[in-house]
């Protein structure tokens, strides 16, 4: 086991005696205070429920289904996410689409978020860009069953609603 | 002024009970607002908000703590020794509150010819009564140690008897020290020998006296950076591991008293007591009240304002009425200052001022006193038990008794 020698700078006189260096310490704490007091940034914490943190672009919330132009989900019901997922927490049931141009769409579609582990691979296998990660994280409840998340719940808010 | 009136304000049992009233309101009655201070405090300085959400400022949030430690069970651990495991947080409380009977709050005022004080007891020997009943605290602290069945606890209170015992040393001499400055061990004599200009307080007189004494206090006290009895990186709790409910809370204001105790008393030995400097004359402490009142008025409403001030969260109920409180003081002492100041005040009325006035300038140099307790703690570290000890005896007591050496030669040829 090699000896790691830590350099640590000798005090000189007046660091010995201690008392002058004490006021300095307590001279910063005192910026310090007077800082958190006065000025907004220098508070290290966040008063959460009135001030939410603010997180990363690429932050794994709640999942969200994107709309097409006229209001309908993007998702075509390939069930490549729910393929993907590892602890099966998707269950997609497909219909035929009205639209001759696309083949199926989601009759429903079901998250249940007390399996889901936010890893985002559904994200990853969709091909259609269709689910995606929000950055909505406050998703406690009551009971389970509020906990299934169906097609109403993820898709995105239509214009008029926003 | 009717003679109902004049008889209760002459009368001893009025003083008592109005030094009494002062003693209480900066024990018992502070306590909240220390316990409140200290966590804003620490909270500030740790670059946190610190406890502010119930009230304003956060200001009930020590009452719900304090309900919080009343209903708590009160469990008394196997094994302990009942009466001492009893006993011992009722000794550190009630050692704490008994020190604050020969706090002088005023000086003398005469009223119709009588001279009063704002002071409980005027004992002969004050200072040492100070001395004297603060040590008994150091039974309290290691009977708790050893009545609570614990190693820790143990541990905890034999830490605490030597640290105090130690320190006691250090600050016999910064008060020996003091006693030779002042010629007097009474505390009102004390603060009569500072009077005149800035530089006859005692921590002018005695600057190195006043670090040992203040190093020497915060051991007494049990304070960061002293306060190894209660370690909890390596004894738990220390002595009060095995305490829980309100014999918890007993050490825990007991620990309040006894700071407020000593911040008292270095404002008495060292920073001139009640008095202002280059103020003499009770007539002069008396015409000085109006503008205690208008800064009061001026804080008020400073305050209140800045409660009003939707920050994050929206002003609530209990927010508006702390804001309409704080104006109703404002509007009351800018009132009676200026009331004070226009109308032909009677003697009998400038000496209340005077007392008023005197009994505030004590309190701020209390609040900044105690302040530099929350201040240290929140800065310092913890200090190593070797350490303690070699500051304690190899670096206070001889300072010490260098210092008394010089200070009585001093005294001696007239300098100080």
């Amino acid at each position: 086991m090699a000896v790691k020698k830590i350099y640590r700078p000798p005090m000189d006189f007046w660091e010995r005696i201690f008392i002058f260096e004490a006021f300095r310490g307590l001279g910063i704490t005192f910026k310090h205070l007077v800082l958190t007091w006065f000025k907004p940034g220098h508070k290290l914490t966040y008063e959460y429920p009135e001030e939410k943190r603010p997180v990363a672009a690429r932050f794994r919330g709640r999942h969200g289904i994107r709309r097409r132009p006229d209001g309908s989900p993007v998702c075509v019901a390939c069930f490549s996410c729910q393929t993907a997922c590892p602890p099966q927490c998707i269950r997609i049931v497909a219909e035929e689409s009205p639209d001759p141009a696309i083949e199926k769409r989601p009759r429903s579609f079901e998250i249940n978020l007390v399996r889901c582990i936010f890893c985002g691979m559904c994200v990853e296998a969709c091909p259609c860009d269709a689910i995606y990660m929000t950055h909505e994280y406050e998703l406690a409840n009551e009971t389970r069953e509020q906990l299934k998340l169906t097609l109403e719940d993820l898709l995105d808010p239509l214009e008029q609603e926003r | 002024m009717p003679a109902w009136l004049q008889t209760v304000l002459t009368s001893n049992v009025t003083w008592a009970v109005a030094a009494l009233a002062v003693a209480y309101l900066l024990t018992l009655g502070g306590i909240p607002i220390y316990t409140w201070w200290e966590r804003r405090g620490a909270g500030l300085i740790q670059r946190r908000p610190g406890p502010n959400r119930r009230g304003p400022y956060g200001l009930i949030q020590p009452i719900a703590d304090a309900v919080k430690l009343a209903v708590k069970e009160d469990v008394v651990p196997e094994g302990a020794h009942g009466l001492f495991h009893a006993l011992a947080p009722m000794l550190v409380m009630t050692v704490a509150l008994t020190t604050f009977a020969v706090i002088p709050w005023s000086g003398n005022v005469s009223l119709f010819g009588k001279s009063f004080r704002l002071q409980v007891a005027d004992l002969n020997f004050g200072l040492i009564y100070i001395l004297a009943i603060s040590s008994i605290g150091v039974y309290g602290v290691a009977l708790a140690g050893w009545a609570s069945n614990n190693k820790y606890s143990l541990l905890g209170g034999l830490r605490s008897a030597a640290q105090m015992i130690s320190y006691e040393v250090a600050m016999g001499l910064a008060v020996a020290c003091m006693f030779l400055v002042f010629q007097t061990v009474k505390l009102d004599q004390m603060i009569d020998a500072q009077v005149g200009p800035l530089w006859h307080w005692g921590v002018f007189k005695a600057p190195l006296a006043f670090l040992i004494f203040v190093a020497a206090a915060y051991a007494e006290t049990n304070r960061v950076p002293f306060d190894l009895p209660e370690a909890e990186s390596e004894i738990v709790a220390g002595y009060h591991t095995e305490y829980s409910s309100l014999r918890f809370g007993l050490f825990y204001m007991g620990e309040y008293v006894h700071m407020a105790i000593t911040a008292a008393v270095t404002v008495i030995v060292f920073f001139g007591g009640w008095r202002l400097p280059w103020v003499t004359t009770v007539g002069r402490y008396g015409s000085l009240l109006p503008w205690f009142l208008f800064l009061i008025s001026i804080v008020s409403v400073i305050v209140a304002w800045d409660t009003m001030r939707p920050a994050r969260r929206a002003v609530t109920k209990g927010n508006i009425l702390f804001a309409l409180i704080l104006a109703a003081t404002a509007l009351v002492s800018i009132g009676l200052g200026l009331f004070l100041l226009v109308s032909h005040v009677p003697p009998w009325a400038v000496s209340l001022s005077a007392v008023v006035s005197q009994l505030l300038v004590f309190l701020v140099k209390f609040i900044v006193l105690f302040w530099m307790f929350i201040w240290i703690r929140w800065t310092m570290p913890r200090m190593r038990y070797d350490q303690l000890m070699r500051l304690g005896w190899k670096v206070l007591l001889p300072i010490g008794l260098a210092n008394l050496a010089l200070t009585s030669v001093a005294v001696l040829l007239g300098w100080i």
